[in-house]
C-alpha cells in the first residue's frame, strides 16, 4: 500500500544510478563481446598454457597469502578480543588505520623496503650477510608480502568480532567440566570462531585475486596476475578483446567463488546453531 | 583466557602481525625527511626539502590533489543522498526480497574492480561527451556506494523505529519525522560513513589508473606515474602528509561514532 | 455512539485474519482495557486507532469523526509506548514540548503547560535531564507526560506497566489511575497482564485470536469468565470435568469421575441438565483448607506447597482427576504428602457446558 509506495521512492534514486552506471555496462559489454567474438578469446586463455599459468599463479598467491593472513590473524585477533590491558584500544587503531592508508603508499612502503637497492639489501649488504643484493622485487614473494600486509588487517577484524561476540561463560563451562586451557580453546573457542574465520577467509582471498596495484608495483611485467596481465593486454599488447574476456572470466571465477564459498559458511554456520550473532 | 601459554603464544604473533602492518609505513615517514638524494636507512640528515619538492618539483602534486579531493567530496555527497535513501528502504520496511535488494544496492562490492575499470573505459569511450573526470566520478560512485550503503545500514539496524511513530502521534508529518527525529538521530554514524568513502575515494587508484588522461590525473595515478621514473623521497613526503590527513579523520570519526562500531 | 468507536474493524494480512469484525464504544473520559494473549489482535487494533495501520474494512470514529483517512500525525491520539520511545537526543523538557512546538505555540505558553504536566507526573526538576540520565520509572512517566501534554482526545496505553518492577507496578497503577481521572481522557490501555487490566481499567474486553469473547466490569470478568478459556486466562487455575447428577432451587450438583461431589449456586453460570457433562471452575483463592475432616469437605492429599510471600500455593490430589489447585493466605497447614481436606463455597463455583 502507501508503505510499498514509499519503499519504492526511496530506493528509485540508488536502483537507476546502479543500472545506469553499473549493471547496463557490464551486461552490454559482456553480450557484445560474446556476439562480436563468440567465444574465441575465452578459448584462447583457456587453451594457451601461459595464460592459464596466470591463472594459476594468482590462485596460488591468493591461497598462500590467505594461509598467510590466518596464521598471523587469528593469534593476534584472538589476543585483541580477550585482553584487557590499554594496549587493546591501541591495536584497534592499528589496524583500522590502515584501511585509511592507500594501496599506493603501502605497496610504495614495500618497494622502497624490498627493492634491489632497498633497505632490506642495504641492511643485509652492510652487515655482510649477502655479496649481492637478493631480488624480491617483481617476484610472487614480493607480490605475496605486499597483499598480506594489505589484507591481514581485514582477516584481524574480520576474527575479532567474532571473538568477542563468543559468551565467556561457554568457555567458562568447559573449564569447569575439566577442559584445560589448550582443549578448551580447539574445541570450544576455535569452532565457535569459525564464521568470523570462514567471512575473512573469504574476503581476503576474493581480495587475492581481484587485488590491482599491489602486484601492479610490486610484480611489474616480470610477474603478472590476472589483473595486471589485463593492464598489460590494453597498454602493450593493445587486445582489447582479450582483455574483456579476461575481465569477466575474473568476474565470473569470483562469483562462483562466491556462491561455493557462502554455501560452505552458511552449513557451517547452522551446525554452529546460529546461536551467537556472527 | 588467563592461561600463561595460550597468552605468550598469541601476543609473541601479534607483535609479529603489526610490526609486519606497520613497519612500512613507520619507514616511509622516517625516510621522507631523510637529507639525502637517495633512499637510504637510517636517514643520512633530516630536512624538509622533499616535502618542498612536492610544490617546487615538475610534477604538478597539488593539481592531482584538487582533483582527488573534487572527486572524492562529489562522489561522496552523491551518494549519502541516494544510499541513506536505498538503506532507509531496506531497513525500515519489510518486505519478501528485501534481502535480494540489499546484495543489489551493494553488488559492485562482489565485482573485481579492474574489470568494472575496464567496462568502463570501453563504454564511455564512445561516449564523446564525457570528460576523463566525469567518467573517474562515475567509477568511484558506483564503488564508494557499497560502503556506504553497508554503513548506513549497520547504524539503522540499531535505530529505535518506534519513536517515529512516537513523533508522528505527537503531530509530525513525515517530512517533520525525518528531519527532526531521523535525521539528528543518524547524523554522527552518516558523517563518519561519508568520511570513510571519501577517503576510499581519494585513495583509489584502479578506476583512476584505467579512466585518467593526461589532463585529467588524480593523486594515486600521479603517484604511480612519478615511481616509474623517479625514486627518491618525494612520494615518501607525499604519503606521510596523506597518513597525518587519515589519522586525523581516524581521530574524528573516534570522536563522532567510537572506533569499535568498525569492528562489525 | 460513544466518544471514540470502532465499527467493524477488520485487519487481513494475506490470509491471516489479525482483528475480525471488532466492535467497541467508549464513552467520554472512560478508561477501557484490551485484554489478551499476544497475537490476539489487540495491538493491531491500538496500531488502527492511532492511524499506523489502515484497517481492510470498518472505521475508527473519534468524537463522531471518521478517522480513517487521516493521517497519524493529524489524529491528535495520545501514545504511551511500551519501550517509552523517549528522542534519545532531546531532553525530558523538549521531548515533552515536541508536540506543542510543533503547534507552534507561544514559548510561555509551553513553559506553563510543560510544567504543570511535570507537576502532575511528579518529575519537577527534572527537565534539563537526557532519558539516558533517568531510571526506569522516570522514564515512563516522561513518556506519560509527552503523550498528556497535547491534551489529546484518546489516550493508548500501550502495556504500561510491563517494564516496571514490582513496587513502582503498584505505585504506578495508583498514579495512573489518578492522572486519568483528573484529566478526563478516554483511554485505551492495551495489555496481557490481567492483575493490570484489573486494576487500572473501568471496563475489560478480553480478546482472542482476533475476536471479542467477553466485555464486563473488573469485578464482574474477574469472578465471572465466560468460557473456560478466560477463566484459565483470569487466572483460575482450577478447571474440572464433571457430569451434572441434579438441579434444584438454583443449586446445581456436579460429581466427577472420582466420585466426589462439588455444589454450585452462581446465577451466572451457564444452565446445565442432568447428565451433561460440564467443566466447572474456581479461583484458587476461594477454595477453604482444613487439616482436619469436617463437613462438606473433601479429603485429598497435599502434592506440593509453594510459599509465595503473600500467599502459598497449595497442589492437592486425589480429589479429581485432575490436580486442584488452591492459595492460602497465611497458611500453616498440612505439609508436602500429608492428608488435608478442602471445601468449595457454592456461589464461587462457576459452571461451564462442555
Amino acid at each position: 500500500m502507501k508503505e510499498k509506495r514509499n519503499v519504492l521512492l526511496l530506493a528509485l534514486p540508488c536502483t537507476l544510478t546502479l543500472l545506469i552506471a553499473f549493471i547496463i555496462p557490464m551486461v552490454y559489454t559482456f553480450i557484445k563481446a560474446l556476439i562480436n567474438d563468440n567465444l574465441t578469446y575465452y578459448t584462447k586463455f583457456f587453451t594457451d598454457p601461459f595464460y592459464m599459468k596466470i591463472f594459476g599463479n594468482t590462485i596460488k598467491l591468493s591461497l598462500k597469502t590467505t594461509l598467510l593472513t590466518l596464521v598471523l590473524g587469528y593469534p593476534s585477533a584472538y589476543f585483541i578480543a580477550r585482553t584487557k590491558s590499554k594496549i587493546k584500544s591501541i591495536l584497534i587503531i592499528a589496524t583500522i588505520f590502515p584501511f585509511l592508508v592507500s594501496a599506493v603508499i603501502r605497496a610504495y612502503g614495500w618497494m622502497v623496503i624490498l627493492g634491489d637497492s632497498g633497505i632490506l639489501n642495504q641492511f643485509l649488504l652492510n652487515a655482510g650477510i649477502i655479496d649481492s643484493p637478493i631480488k624480491i622485487m617483481y617476484t610472487e614473494t614480493a607480490v605475496m608480502i605486499g597483499m598480506a600486509q594489505l589484507v591481514l588487517p581485514y582477516m584481524i577484524l574480520s576474527i575479532t568480532g567474532v571473538i568477542q561476540n563468543i559468551d565467556p561463560n561457554v568457555e567458562n563451562a568447559a573449564k569447569s567440566l575439566g577442559a584445560n586451557p589448550v582443549q578448551t580453546f580447539f574445541k570450544v573457542t576455535f569452532p565457535l570462531s569459525a564464521p568470523g574465520v570462514i567471512s575473512g577467509c573469504i574476503l581476503v582471498f576474493t581480495m587475492g585475486m581481484t587485488s590491482y596495484i599491489t602486484p601492479q608495483l610490486l610484480g611489474g611485467a616480470q610477474y603478472l596476475t590476472m589483473s595486471t596481465l589485463v593492464y598489460s593486454q590494453i597498454k602493450t599488447t593493445y587486445n582489447l578483446e582479450f582483455a574483456n574476456a579476461i575481465c569477466y572470466i575474473l568476474v565470473f571465477a569470483i562469483l562462483i567463488f562466491q556462491i561455493v564459498a557462502n554455501n560452505i559458511s552458511n552449513s557451517v554456520n547452522k551446525r554452529l546453531g546460529s546461536g551467537k550473532n556472527a | 583466557m588467563r592461561d600463561e601459554r595460550v597468552n605468550w603464544f598469541s601476543k609473541l604473533v601479534t607483535v609479529l602481525a603489526y610490526t609486519f602492518i606497520l613497519a612500512p609505513m613507520i619507514i616511509i615517514v622516517i625516510i621522507s625527511f631523510n637529507s639525502g638524494e637517495a633512499i637510504q636507512f637510517p636517514p643520512s640528515g633530516v630536512s624538509l626539502r622533499w616535502y618542498e619538492y612536492i610544490v617546487t618539483g615538475p610534477t604538478n602534486f597539488l593539481k592531482g590533489l584538487g582533483n582527488s579531493l573534487k572527486v572524492a567530496a562529489i562522489a561522496t555527497v552523491f551518494d549519502i543522498f541516494i544510499g541513506v535513501f536505498a538503506s532507509l528502504s531496506v531497513t525500515k520496511y519489510n518486505f519478501k526480497g528485501r534481502g535480494l535488494l540489499v546484495s543489489f544496492f551493494t553488488s559492485p562490492m562482489f565485482i573485481p574492480s579492474i574489470s568494472f575499470a575496464f567496462v568502463l573505459l570501453r563504454t564511455t569511450a564512445a561516449i564523446k561527451m564525457m570528460t576523463p573526470f566525469s567518467k573517474i566520478l562515475v567509477g568511484h560512485l558506483i564503488i564508494i556506494l557499497p560502503y556506504i550503503i553497508r554503513n548506513t545500514m549497520s547504524i539503522l539496524v540499531n535505530y529505535n523505529w518506534t519513536v517515529e511513530d512516537a513523533a508522528a502521534s505527537l503531530g509530525a508529518n513525515p517530512a517533520q519525522v525525518f528531519f527532526k527525529i531521523t535525521l539528528p538521530l543518524i547524523k554522527p554514524g552518516i558523517i563518519s560513513g561519508a568520511m570513510l568513502s571519501f577517503l576510499y575515494s581519494f585513495d583509489e587508484a584502479v578506476i583512476s589508473s584505467f579512466l585518467t588522461s593526461a589532463k585529467f590525473l588524480t593523486l594515486p595515478v600521479q603517484i604511480i606515474n612519478y615511481l616509474e621514473f623517479t625514486f627518491d623521497p618525494t612520494v615518501a613526503a607525499i604519503s606521510t602528509i596523506l597518513m597525518a590527513a587519515s589519522l586525523v579523520i581516524m581521530i574524528l570519526i573516534n570522536k563522532f561514532v567510537g572506533l569499535d562500531s568498525m569492528i562489525n | 455512539m460513544g466518544y471514540l468507536s470502532i465499527k467493524g474493524l477488520t485487519k487481513r494480512y494475506g490470509d491471516f485474519t489479525a482483528v475480525q469484525n471488532i466492535n467497541i464504544d467508549l464513552e467520554k473520559g472512560e478508561m477501557v482495557a484490551l485484554l489478551g494473549g499476544s497475537g490476539c489482535g489487540k495491538t493491531t487494533i491500538l496500531r488502527m486507532i492511532a492511524g499506523f495501520i489502515e484497517p481492510n474494512e470498518g472505521t475508527v470514529e473519534i468524537n463522531g469523526q471518521v478517522m480513517n483517512k487521516i493521517p497519524a500525525y493529524k489524529r491528535n491520539v495520545g501514545i504511551f509506548f511500551q519501550n517509552y520511545a523517549l528522542f534519545p537526543h532531546m531532553t525530558v523538557y523538549d521531548n515533552i514540548a515536541f508536540s506543542l512546538k510543533l503547534k507552534k505555540m507561544d514559548k510561555n505558553v509551553i513553559k506553563e503547560k510543560v510544567e504543570s504536566i511535570l507537576a502532575l507526573v511528579k518529575l519537577e526538576g527534572l527537565s534539563e535531564r537526557y532519558p539516558r540520565e533517568l531510571s526506569g520509572g522516570q522514564q515512563q512517566r516522561v513518556a506519560l507526560a509527552r503523550a498528556l501534554v497535547m491534551e489529546p482526545n484518546v489516550l493508548l496505553l500501550d502495556e504500561p506497566l510491563s517494564n516496571l518492577d514490582a513496587k513502582l507496578r503498584v505505585e504506578m497503577q495508583v498514579e495512573i489511575k489518578r492522572i486519568q481521572r483528573t484529566l478526563g481522557i478516554t483511554t485505551i490501555i492495551v495489555t496481557h497482564d490481567h492483575e493490570e487490566a484489573v486494576s487500572l481499567a473501568d471496563r475489560i474486553i478480553i480478546m482472542n485470536a482476533g475476536h471479542i469473547l467477553q466485555v464486563g466490569s473488573p469485578k464482574y470478568v474477574f469472578n465471572h469468565p465466560k468460557t473456560p478459556f478466560i477463566a484459565d486466562f483470569m487466572g483460575f487455575a482450577n478447571l474440572i470435568h464433571g457430569t451434572v447428577r441434579g438441579v434444584s432451587d438454583g443449586r446445581t450438583s456436579v460429581r466427577t469421575s472420582t466420585g466426589a461431589v462439588v455444589n454450585s449456586t452462581d446465577t451466572e453460570s451457564d444452565k446445565a441438565a442432568v447428565d451433561e457433562e460440564v467443566i466447572f471452575s474456581i479461583r484458587p483463592e476461594n477454595i477453604l483448607v482444613s487439616d482436619k475432616p469436617e463437613e462438606g469437605y473433601l479429603k485429598g492429599k497435599v502434592l506440593s506447597l509453594t510459599y509465595k510471600g503473600n500467599n502459598t500455593r497449595i497442589v492437592v490430589e486425589n480429589i479429581f482427576d485432575e490436580p486442584l489447585t488452591v492459595s492460602s493466605y497465611d497458611y500453616e497447614g498440612p505439609a508436602a504428602g500429608e492428608d488435608i481436606y478442602v471445601a468449595f463455597p457454592e456461589s464461587k463455583v462457576i459452571i461451564y457446558k462442555k
